[in-house]
């Protein structure tokens, strides 16, 4: 970079203010009134010049008022000669961008993020004995090996740009810029640099920073432009992984959703191959037309129960750095459903939960038992029982209903529903249960089911891609009305109001109320393919908390981490290694797709990370304008393989600060006002000779 | 006369002006008997020379005294007394206008000082005349021996409206060529031009065997700038402007006009005129206390 740059350039915009004296003088002027007098005579016998002398005066105070304010912003704009002057001690930041998009070819084979670290190496060999440097990433990347700070050994930052790899993530050229200027902040050189290299793609260099940094005194800024050559090979996007809603039984096979977008011009035929933690692998192939995206479904099977993961990728198109996603998920085991009663006590939902009975289709495993038998053992699971059973009048009755209470307090589930072929009633409702079934009632021509709590998580199997819940069409001809207390909350209910189906929580348990048997006799809901779904669905969103996992885009922050200094173990599962050990707040990101885990303290959490597919867009900025740097000065290269950057590097370090020569000449100006603007009074003329 | 009628002569001004007296050192020549000696020689109590009678003169004048001790007839001559004509030259250019520092404008102050001059005048049994100029004679007003004739003359002191530049050297030229008899010429003015022709207008007058007096009420405020900082000044007669900074010439300033004062002043005394500085916030009965109570 040489020529004529200014560090401020905010005050140039303030030089039109030097016109100010000269709006002032003629507001002045007008406003200056004027003062009858008898006669000038003895002023023009004094000196007959005199008007003349006083406006030319004037005219120069004028100007050096205006040249006063003119070199002060110009001293302020502080101005820069670069390529002039003496060369000093000098601090200068690699800063290399190493997202992903640099993982595409360049020239050569290469990846253009080889072709960086090569220049970057070049600047570093023309660095001499007290210069400084350090190297920042645009992404930045816990698995290299970066100095703290600006160091004066060159080894170590040789092997440190040997360690920068390629990336799947997106980063922000702001904050990365933002990291660098603070980095030369900390040494006192009198020449600062920050050397770019950089594909300039688009996506990230022609963003505008939202609040623009301001440049700091005498820094250099010099972007060497990687070249990114056009290819004519489509590229292909992971976008999406959709798993499903509800926990995923181990030995249950369950469908992934994998969304791929080609934003180029031709179709793509791709491979999408998946890996499991297991090491089982597939793959399917796949069609993506021209700038649109396509769906593939997967099938998996959770082999076992506990945390599992499954790496995806995209074979076939020219750009890999976003073609990689990761996603993990805990498989759970397989599910026990306990009828207290017999088979047609329960209608078609022990076949709908269970098709085969031992759990190989739906994970969920069903057996039949007495109350009696329920409470006398320690069951856990899901239970089913007809309100008959609690409602019961006898010597037992109150036994019942405290065995069912305290498997509910400790966390059990439990779901009440009338028998096909009997009547709830005759018996005494506890205090402690908010729901309570009413006559048996029915209608000739059905009544609709509706669902009146749309958010409820047993509905979540049922919901179509909008998230609306697909139960329709549902005619009740019999039912059991329920009444509600205030701690119970209804989910389904009839079009009439009255509600069929609510939950209470007690303890540490769920209660399920309804007021519907399942039989087609009751309702056409046992005929619907949604009855299974519903059913299921009951059963497998209680099935236990949904553990802590977060999905997350390749270099986007990871939020939800304590600060400071709290003690924090990544540990890589899946996927490109990452094993890191440190305080907390120092960890900044994951540049690469995998599985990980971080431990804090007692507390595990998983983290599955995706490959940023805005890196795979093909737009990078030819010219020279670069939103992404604000305000500051900087000059952009190609980076061509010559060799031109260390002879650029080496002019750079010349410049020469114009402040000063300002300043003086607008204290010379102030001088040369003051001095015009406050003349010695004149001195009387010579006594004519008489 | 009712002097109360008059802006420019207020019964308390008139009051104080008795007892004063104008008179001349040279001879004038008047039409009556007065206080003032007549270059003519006549019958007043004040002898001058002796002469030689010749035939035709009264016998009665001839000194008999003389012819006993030398047997001559010699005729004894005594100076004949006559009264005074003044004319007042007064000066109605617009820079008479000023006025920041004196009690009244510098023409208010010729107004008054010419109204009381031809109320002594009067009272004394001399006569009066004015005459009023600016670029050229704009009003003349004949000689009055009478109060009553004094009147026109006041209530058109009262009407002047100061306007225009003034020419004095021209307006003294016309004067000494208009009055035929020796007479006193009073000229009021700020006498704001160059001094060497109103010099030469009043060596016209001197040469014509005219008594003169100069009389220049000045504002303060023109001896000595009052004002300070940047100013731009306006000249009352022809509406030039000049910005000057009073910090910066104020010395300057005051030294050119003491300079010009001096020429003045001078230029007078070579001509054997009578001249008077007057400063305008003095009040108009002490300024000519000063001057006549002393004669």
């Amino acid at each position: 970079m040489t020529g004529l740059t200014a560090l401020n350039p905010l005050f140039l915009s303030l030089l039109p203010l030097a016109a100010l004296p000269v709006a002032f003088h003629f507001f002045f002027r007008l406003k200056r009134q004027t003062r009858p007098f008898p006669t000038l005579m003895f002023f023009h016998r004094l000196d007959p010049k005199l008007n003349a002398r006083r406006r030319l005066r004037e005219w120069l105070i004028l100007l050096l008022r205006t040249l006063l304010i003119l070199f002060l912003l110009l001293a302020l704009a502080r101005p820069v000669w670069f390529g002039h002057g003496q060369a000093g001690d000098l601090a200068v930041v690699l800063l290399i961008d190493n997202s992903g998009s640099m993982s595409g070819s360049g020239e050569g084979g290469r990846t253009k993020l080889k072709q960086a670290l090569d220049g970057a190496r070049d600047l570093l060999a023309e660095l001499r004995g007290p210069d400084r440097a350090g190297i920042v990433l645009v992404v930045p990347d816990p698995a290299a090996p970066l100095p703290a700070g600006l160091t004066q050994d060159k080894a170590a930052l040789k092997l440190a740009l040997d360690g920068i790899a390629e990336t799947e993530a997106g980063g922000s050229v702001a904050a990365a810029v933002d990291r660098a200027m603070r980095m030369l902040d900390s040494g006192a050189a009198a020449h600062r640099e920050i050397q770019i290299f950089s594909d300039l793609q688009q996506e990230k260099w022609g963003q505008p920073p939202v609040s623009p940094p301001a440049p700091p005194r005498g820094l250099g800024l010099v972007v060497h432009r990687v070249a990114s050559p056009s290819s004519g090979l489509p590229n292909v996007s992971l976008t999406r992984l959709e798993m499903p809603a509800r926990p995923v039984v181990a030995g249950r096979r369950f469908p992934v959703q994998v969304q791929l977008a080609n934003p180029g011009l031709g179709t793509a035929q791709v491979r999408l191959n998946w890996l499991d933690d297991a090491g089982n692998r597939g793959g399917v192939d796949v069609t993506v037309p021209a700038q649109e995206q396509s769906n593939a479904t997967v099938t998996l099977v959770a082999p076992n129960p506990g945390l599992r993961w499954v790496l995806f990728s995209v074979d076939g198109d020219d750009f890999p750095a976003d073609n990689r996603a990761a996603t993990a998920f805990v498989g759970v085991e397989q599910q026990s459903v306990l009828f207290l009663g017999s088979l047609a006590d329960f209608g078609y939902l022990p076949l709908a939960l269970s098709p085969g009975g031992d759990g190989r289709l739906s994970g969920l495993a069903a057996s039949f038992s007495s109350f009696d038998a329920f409470a006398a053992g320690k069951p856990t699971g899901f239970v089913v029982l007809p309100w008959d059973a609690i409602l019961q009048t006898g010597p037992d009755a109150a036994a019942r209903l405290n065995a069912l209470r305290q498997f509910l307090l400790k966390g059990g589930t439990a779901l009440l529903v009338p028998s096909p072929g009997g009547q709830a009633g005759g018996g005494t409702k506890p205090d402690w249960l908010a729901v309570a079934p009413e006559s048996l009632q029915g209608s000739s021509n059905g009544l609709a089911l509706t669902v009146l709590d749309k958010a409820s998580v047993i509905f979540d199997d049922l919901r179509d891609e909008k998230g609306e819940i697909a139960l329709r069409n549902v005619k009740v001809f019999r039912f059991l009305p329920l009444r509600l207390a205030a701690q119970a909350a209804p989910l389904l209910g009839l079009e009439d109001g009255r509600i069929i189906l609510a939950a209470q929580n007690v303890g540490q348990g769920r209660l399920l109320a309804g007021g519907l048997a399942f039989d087609p006799a009751w309702s056409t809901l046992p005929l619907k393919p949604a009855f299974v779904a519903l059913a299921q669905g009951m059963v497998l969103n209680h099935a236990g908390a949904p553990a802590s996992i977060t999905s997350l885009v390749a270099g986007d922050p990871l939020t939800g981490l304590p600060g400071g200094a709290a003690a924090l173990v990544v540990q890589s599962l899946g996927g490109s290694p990452l094993d890191w050990k440190g305080p907390a707040g120092q960890f900044t990101t994951f540049p690469r797709v995998g599985v990980y885990a971080l431990h804090l303290g007692q507390e595990t959490r998983w983290v599955a990370v995706r490959s940023s597919e805005k890196e795979g867009r093909r737009k990078f900025i030819s010219g020279d304008t670069l939103a992404a740097l604000g305000n500051l000065p900087y000059a952009v290269d190609s980076l061509s393989g010559s060799g031109n950057a260390p002879s650029q590097f080496r002019q750079q370090e010349r410049s020469l600060d114009l402040s000063l020569p300002m300043l003086l000449l607008a204290f010379a100006c102030l001088g040369l006002e003051g001095w015009l603007a406050n003349p010695p009074p004149m001195k009387p003329r010579a006594a004519a000779v008489s | 006369m009712n002097a109360a009628a008059y802006k420019f002569l207020p019964p308390e001004l008139a009051e104080r002006l008795r007892g004063l007296g104008l008179t001349v050192r040279r001879p004038v020549e008047g039409a009556m008997q007065g206080l003032h000696r007549s270059p003519h020689h006549g019958s007043s109590v004040e002898f001058a020379d002796y002469r030689e009678y010749t035939p035709g003169d009264p016998p009665s004048l001839i000194d008999w005294a003389i012819y006993a001790r030398s047997d001559r007839y010699v005729i004894r001559r005594y100076q004949e007394e006559t009264n005074l004509r003044a004319h007042l030259l007064l000066d109605i250019s617009e820079s008479m206008v000023f006025r920041e520092a004196g009690r009244h404008s510098k023409m208010d102050y010729a107004c008054y000082l010419a109204a009381a001059l031809m109320l002594i005048l009067l009272g004394q049994s001399d006569s009066a005349a004015l005459t009023l100029f600016n670029e050229e004679i704009r009003r003349t007003f004949p000689p009055v021996g009478s109060l009553d004739g004094l009147r026109p003359m006041l209530l058109a002191l009262e009407e002047i409206k100061p306007a225009g530049r003034s020419q004095i050297e021209q307006a003294l030229h016309q004067t000494a060529e208009k009055i035929q008899r020796r007479s006193l010429v009073i000229l009021i003015s700020d006498l704001l031009q160059e001094p060497s022709g109103i010099i030469r207008g009043i060596q016209h007058l001197r040469h014509n065997k005219h008594e003169v007096l100069i009389l220049q009420p000045l504002d303060a405020a023109e001896l000595s700038l009052s004002f300070g900082g940047l100013a731009e000044l306006r000249e009352l007669e022809t509406g030039a402007r000049l910005p000057v900074e009073a910090g910066e010439i104020r010395e300057a300033y005051a030294n050119e006009v003491r300079k010009y004062l001096d020429e003045i002043r001078r230029g007078c005394l070579g001509s054997l005129a009578d001249y008077l500085l007057i400063d305008t916030r003095t009040p108009v009965e002490e300024t000519l206390h000063a001057k006549f109570g002393q004669l």
